[in-house]
């Protein structure tokens, strides 16, 4: 087992939601994406996003048990620009091409490319459905982003202006068409554990 | 379809004994049955937000806002003098970076589709609390709207707007949801209705409609839309340079 890298401290800080540590995260790291991201045909906004998300992922990863074994930065830089790369093929941007990796790969070890292609397929997997719930539209998908934000059945039924017995069918409904579509994905074994 | 109602049973641990064995029993001999328990199992599991990952969520948005100058999740900020800056400096940097994108000083025509990455860049929703019950809407909204996640944006703008019907602004993102996600019927629908009220964003909903017909390559349509806008509007300028444009 590789040894446990130092900066693992901001993973734990993720997991305890350490507000100086997330700061100093930012502060220290987020200057480089921001330039990556500017460079290969995103804006500052965007740059924000994929930041923001990345971090996201990687507390994702964290919380499903992942320790760092190479500097958060390296770490970081991998996972942006996989997000950043995925982005741009799925907007057809092709001919985008890195110029290089910053170094970053001598200080990545083996389990690093692993952890970090796992976190690529985590993303993958909430594209496709994102992509089939936008195919899918009108209500069900308000329905069902409403359940998945945390809304109990009983509220949405209360915004929806429904009743409870409509809104429970309909989910179920909503949820059986949002997998059809998905079942009809070439890519659906994604998400087949 | 009843497969799923059947799972949301199960999961939900509604199913009696009998039930319960003759579901477990399918899943083992029906792979079709097992096929669909796997992704709705995974489709909840990826989706599902828990309490803890939203008030992550909320923590670092807050934190993103201060190391990005155009900030992308909900803002919340006090109406005033400090919301005025913000849009100051958000437009001074959206103005550098579209020069050096476009290089307006070259002579090379643009396309349609570069005209419309260039003009039609929506102006951000500012999340203001007003202490009312959809404000976790409006805030969950913004985020999404800001950070250009226009179909998440959209069911929830679609609620918004009922619910806000006096708000221009709302309505007007709304409009830019519809045109995002290839509504496009819709989105001229709804620029028009916001185009004839007397509302300070009439005009802005006149060169979105002209947007709308710039993203699906109908240059007259959009040039027609775009000679709508008085000479006495804020957007006229901006109007005139498009048609320029169209026209090089």
């Amino acid at each position: 087992m590789p040894e446990i890298h130092a900066d693992n401290k901001y993973i734990d800080a993720l997991l305890s939601h350490d507000t100086a540590l997330l700061e100093e995260l930012y502060a220290r790291y987020s200057g480089k994406i921001k330039y990556m991201v500017i460079q290969n045909k995103g804006s500052e906004a965007d740059a924000a996003d994929l930041f923001q998300e990345a971090i996201l992922d990687m507390y994702k990863k964290a919380k499903a048990g992942f320790t760092l074994t190479c500097p958060i930065e390296a770490f970081l830089y991998l996972i942006c620009r996989n997000r950043w790369m995925n982005k741009l093929t799925r907007e057809k941007n092709k001919n985008v091409t890195f110029a290089d990796d910053e170094g970053y790969s001598s200080e990545l070890k083996d389990d690093s490319f692993a952890n970090a292609e796992q976190i690529l397929i985590m993303q993958n997997r909430k594209n496709l459905i994102e992509t089939k719930l936008a195919e899918l539209g009108g209500n069900c998908m308000q329905l069902l982003q409403y359940n998945w934000a945390g809304k109990k059945l009983e509220e949405i039924a209360g915004l929806m202006k429904t009743s409870y017995a409509y809104i429970r069918k309909k989910k179920s409904d909503c949820m059986g068409k949002l997998i059809e579509l998905i079942k009809n994905s070439p890519d659906y074994k994604l998400l087949i554990n | 379809m009843n497969d799923v109602a059947e799972i949301e049973k199960y999961l939900a641990g509604e199913l009696n004994s009998e039930a319960l064995q003759a579901f477990e029993q399918r899943l083992q001999t029906d792979s079709a049955f097992a096929e669909v328990f796997s992704l709705y199992k995974s489709v909840e599991t990826e989706m599902t937000e828990t309490e803890d990952e939203r008030a992550f969520r909320e923590k670092l948005s807050g934190i993103t806002q201060k190391h990005f100058t155009t900030g992308t999740e909900a803002k919340i900020i006090p109406l005033g003098s400090k919301i005025k800056k913000w849009w100051l400096y958000a437009a001074a940097a959206a103005a550098i970076i579209t020069l050096f994108i476009f290089k307006p000083w070259s002579d090379k025509p643009l396309t349609n589709e570069q005209l419309y990455a260039q003009y039609a860049v929506p102006d951000e929703l500012p999340a203001v609390v007003r202490g009312a019950n959809e404000d976790s809407l409006l805030i969950k909204t913004t985020g999404l709207f800001n950070r250009r996640n226009f179909a998440a944006a959209l069911p929830l703008l679609d609620s918004l707007v009922k619910l806000r019907p006096e708000e221009a602004q709302l309505l007007l993102s709304f409009g830019i949801c519809q045109l995002e996600t290839g509504h496009y019927n819709d989105a001229v629908n709804t620029f028009d209705r916001l185009a004839n009220t007397e509302s300070s964003f009439k005009y802005k909903a006149m060169a979105w409609k002209a947007y709308t017909y710039l993203k699906q390559n109908k240059t007259e349509p959009c040039i027609a839309a775009l000679q709508q806008i008085p000479a006495n509007a804020a957007e006229y300028e901006k109007a005139k340079a498009v048609i320029k444009k169209l026209l090089k």
